[in-house]
């Protein structure tokens, strides 16, 4: 602690001192609460009212009938449903992959800087641009995905346009997108590690997978706790590639819950319903991510 | 560390095709955008800059990237200048209330973008925001804002104490320590979370068209201009694509570093 010290010469005005914590925090705070706590409190006033805009005179208070028209209507439970696919399946996806290739960069080998200079790119670049890349690759008629199994003698898929498969192609574009970034922090984890467990096991005989499941995962925990935490979140509210690549189509095959929500607002302009779900949706993620939460700023007490 | 041994050849292979699958959409992209589909021969004779002339033709379109570099620059003043010192103080003090208010900052970043577009959407065709550079720099401040905050929050951690504790024996208070000592000791990590919030400000779709997307254009909003209704223009369209995640790129490999342990908030003890 920088405090508690006795003997400085020229010690600063206390009062300055004590008060430096909300000084320092009073900026952040009023800005981020400014601009979430308005639109929660306001979420939570639409949700209670008929916010029609396409009837702009009946505004009463309704009490619950917005959150009953959208949890009771049967696209809710689809759009949980794609939701939860979506989300785990691209969490498992991404986490089991980017390990993997983690592993492999993790000791020297040559080419090193290509391959991380290459997986450094898709995270950061702009998601409607790739996004409009891959609907033309995911093209059923001439898209470049099937010209490429066409050419190894395989058939042709419907992928984006087909019901089946959309869900699994959005997938795809997701971890092509996100795995590298997940390999980068694991990467980076891996080459901090301490050297001695290694050793250890070694003498006691450990082979390479054992020492990878018995020694590295564990000190690893808290990192992959960091990206299940993010990556779970940003799943949730992913929307760009969704909004490019089906728009949550095939019918409505692809609508997660955040496509259903920008459907309610901005096609329906129910903004009642649309902030009902909203909050539900907001619940969801807090509740989800309570557990992780708590162990990491736990952690960072300490 | 686990020795894989004669594991090399394969380690190389199996890297070598999956970095090739990570590349292949970024190839596909620069390639329409600048081959002829219609010229023959050789790979040379197909090289074309005509989509690119198209593009930059476009003058809504130049307008749109100057906009996301107006608002990507201010967004990210905003949100260095207010984050930065709320980060230092979580950092490297304890005081009552920190793992609370640390809580609510992260949980700030949990609201999935539709929550806070519809009643901002209300809100700023009452206030006047709507549709304007102003408005989308408020809104992109709290796409990032949490991010940021704990990116430097990791940063400040990592500085030894000892340091700290020498400005203070000096006489400096803790505003002097953070601004002559804190920061200049962070100044990669700080660039690297710069970097970061204007990427994402740049990238970021669903304020940018709900709340603006009329006068006021993003390079991601604009882009669309080129799909038209009747037959999507590829070739235009890519190189609009290639312009748009260009900048982006050059930003992340020269930030690299910084980025991966910045991404990591401090789980990575370096």
């Amino acid at each position: 602690m920088v405090h508690g010290t006795s003997g400085a010469r020229k010690r600063p005005p206390l009062t300055l001192e004590r008060a430096a914590p909300l000084v320092m925090l009073a900026p952040m705070v009023v800005v981020l609460a400014a601009l979430t706590i308005y639109p929660f409190v306001a979420n939570v006033f639409y949700s209670l009212h008929a916010k029609d805009l396409t009837q702009p005179f009946n505004d009463g208070f309704n009490g619950g009938a917005n959150f009953m028209a959208v949890v009771g209507r049967a696209s809710f439970l689809h759009s949980l449903t794609v939701t939860a696919i979506f989300v785990v399946v691209s969490l498992a996806t991404q986490l089991a992959l980017g390990f993997l290739v983690a592993l492999m960069l993790w000791q020297p080998i040559a080419g090193h800087r290509l391959f991380t200079t290459i997986l450094i790119l898709p995270f950061g670049l702009t998601p409607v641009a790739l996004a409009l890349a891959w609907r033309l690759l995911f093209n059923p008629a001439g898209g470049g995905i099937n010209m490429l199994l066409t050419a190894l003698g395989l058939p042709s898929l419907d992928w984006t346009a087909s019901p089946e498969l959309a869900l699994p192609s959005l997938i795809i574009v997701d971890a092509w997108q996100w795995t590298p970034f997940v390999v980068l922090i694991l990467l980076a984890g891996l080459v901090a590690l301490p050297r001695e467990p290694f050793e250890a096991a070694a003498v006691e005989g450990a082979g390479y997978w054992q020492s990878i499941v018995f020694v590295a995962l564990p000190l690893l925990r808290p990192l992959i706790l960091v990206v299940v935490l993010f990556r779970g979140i940003d799943l949730f509210r992913t929307f760009d590639t969704f909004w490019v690549v089906t728009g949550g189509g095939p019918g409505n095959a692809t609508e997660t819950l955040n496509m259903l929500l920008y459907r309610l607002a901005f096609q329906n302009l129910n903004f009642g319903h649309a902030s009902a779900l909203a909050l539900v949706l907001l619940a969801i993620i807090l509740v989800l991510s309570q557990p992780l939460m708590k162990r990491l700023v736990a952690k960072r007490g300490a | 560390m686990p020795s894989q041994g004669r594991l090399n050849v394969i380690r190389f292979i199996g890297l070598a095709l999956f970095c090739s699958v990570w590349a292949a959409p970024m190839i596909y992209i620069v390639s329409i955008a600048l081959l002829d589909p219609v010229a023959e021969g050789s790979f040379l004779a197909q090289l074309t800059l005509a989509n690119f002339q198209t593009v930059l033709a476009n003058r809504e379109f130049l307008l749109a990237l100057f906009n996301s570099v107006i608002i990507g620059l201010a967004s990210t003043a905003i949100v260095i200048v207010i984050a930065t010192p709320a980060a230092y103080i979580c950092a490297v003090r304890e005081f009552p209330g920190r793992t609370q208010i640390e809580g609510w900052i992260l949980s700030t970043r949990m609201l999935p973008a539709f929550v806070v577009v519809v009643p901002y959407f209300l809100l700023f065709r009452t206030a006047g925001l709507q549709d304007t550079l102003l408005g989308l720099i408020i809104m992109h401040v709290i796409v990032s804002l949490a991010l940021a905050f704990f990116m430097l929050r990791s940063f400040f951690a990592e500085l030894p104490r000892e340091v700290l504790e020498a400005a203070y024996m000096e006489g400096a208070g803790t505003f002097r320590t953070l601004f002559s000592v804190a920061i200049p000791q962070v100044r990669s990590g700080m660039m690297a979370t710069a970097i970061l919030v204007f990427i994402f400000s740049w990238n970021e779709l669903a304020f940018a068209f709900t709340l603006a997307g009329g006068a006021v254009k993003t390079g991601p909003v604009a882009i669309f201009s080129f799909m038209g209704f009747q037959n999507v223009q590829i070739g235009p369209l890519m190189a609009a694509a290639t312009l748009l995640v260009l900048p982006i790129a050059i930003l992340l490999i020269l930030s690299q570093k910084g980025l991966i342990r910045g991404l990591s908030f401090g789980a990575i003890k370096a």
